[in-house]
């Protein structure tokens, strides 16, 4: 049998693994693009060995119409911005880095957002503290923790932009009141003890 | 393998001469590599994502970005090696964008917010799998088996060589003791004959007809 001319079956189990090259390559392609039989052939055949290997494997036809659809979207994505965020590059090494940075760019968004957060607030709180009323505007970051306990009357404006956050409560005010002479007074209103541990007043961490 | 280990140079598999036949213009070799690649993409997917309306949306886009970069493909690694990273990157992309989008419900995403490849490689069944797919999918295998252990030793050592262990015409044409054309054969042969019997039960598969 090898002595005569291959089918089109034979071409298509040969390129499938690949021991054609060259000439032999192009004439079992065109003969698999141009006949809807080797086609399936080429499925087929790939299930079977799908079925072999595994017995877990998807032992589903291909479905002609997701092929149909992606043409139909490849042919529209000539004009579509490059989707080339996914890992595309080779070796592995560069891959894993992209897989990485899928997920740390959130956490980075995040990080900086935070970083902002902290640094303007630290300079309002300075601000402040060297000569504005000792209002009690309290925001600091143990409660912006807090702010999604239900507080009836609170107000609470959190703003990207200028990354400043205010909480006021003047039930949290009175409380603050009536333990006044445990803690000191800050120009916080807060348990000294507890905001100097989570204020700008020690040494960066 | 010995033969194996004296092996010169490894000639491109039928991957990546796809990759360079779709690269050099012809998408058709792209059309190919989907459709040997569809099942088990729409897999991967179907694992990381509950709803299976999003599994042939993630994989149209999964594959045209795969399309899209094939010209950065340098074939240092398997094609589905590559491919796979690009169906994971872009099921939590999906993912990611749903978790903001308040209209979708929790019951579309994934059950686990772990995107570490262990959650995705156990082997759970997906919600696409039901029961009557099951079932096929059973018959078909049990069907390839049975043809498998009917077929001529020569027929059924050769298609196993190559499709369970992997090895190459020449390799198996060396541990045979025949030509490699005649290893050629004897796989097509084999393939072709378990084929006719899995083709009917395709054919009757959920609607899907070639």
């Amino acid at each position: 049998m090898s002595d005569k001319l291959p089918t089109s079956a034979e071409w298509v189990s040969a390129l499938m693994d690949g021991e054609l090259q060259g000439d032999e390559f192009v004439q079992a392609f065109e003969t698999l693009c141009d006949s809807p039989q080797a086609r399936q052939d080429w499925d087929t055949y790939h299930l079977v060995g799908a079925a072999l290997r595994s017995r877990s494997a998807d032992l589903r036809a291909y479905d002609p119409a997701f092929i149909d659809c992606l043409r139909a979207r490849l042919a529209d994505a000539d004009a579509a911005p490059a989707l080339a965020d996914a890992p595309v590059a080779l070796p592995a090494a560069r891959a894993v880095t992209v897989v990485r940075g899928a997920n740390d760019a959130w956490w980075l968004r995040v990080a900086g957002v935070a970083s902002v957060v902290a640094v303007v607030f630290g300079l309002w709180q300075g601000w402040h503290s060297l000569g504005a009323d000792a209002q009690p505007k309290g925001a600091t970051l143990a409660q912006r923790a807090a702010v999604v306990q239900p507080v009836a009357s609170s107000s609470v404006m959190v703003s990207q932009q200028d990354a400043t956050v205010m909480l006021r409560d003047p039930r949290l005010d009175a409380l603050l009141a009536a333990h006044r002479q445990h803690g000191g007074v800050t120009a916080l209103q807060m348990p000294a003890g507890f905001l100097r541990n989570a204020t700008f007043d020690e040494s960066p961490r | 393998m010995s033969a194996t280990d004296e092996r010169p140079e490894v000639s491109p598999d039928s991957d990546t001469l796809l990759v360079q036949r779709t690269v050099a213009g012809d998408q058709r070799a792209f059309e190919l590599l989907v459709i040997k690649y569809q099942r088990r993409v729409e897999r991967l997917i179907s694992r990381m994502v509950r709803d299976v309306d999003l599994v042939p949306d993630i994989a149209q886009e999964t594959f045209i970005r795969a399309y899209r970069a094939l010209h950065q493909f340098r074939g240092d690694a398997q094609f589905y090696t590559w491919l796979y990273r690009i169906a994971v990157n872009t099921a939590k992309k999906f993912l990611l964008e749903l978790k903001h989008d308040p209209t979708i419900s929790d019951s579309a995403l994934a059950s686990r917010d772990d995107d570490d490849e262990t959650f995705i490689s156990r082997n759970e069944p997906s919600t696409e799998e039901s029961p009557e797919s099951l079932l096929a999918a059973k018959e078909i295998s049990e069907v390839i088996n049975t043809v498998l252990a009917g077929l001529p030793d020569d027929l059924r050592q050769a298609i196993t060589l190559r499709e369970m262990e992997g090895l190459s015409y020449e390799d198996i044409a060396a541990i045979m003791g025949c030509p490699i054309g005649t290893v050629r054969s004897r796989i097509f042969r084999a393939r072709e004959a378990v084929s006719a019997r899995v083709r009917p039960l395709l054919e009757h598969q959920g609607g899907k007809r070639w």
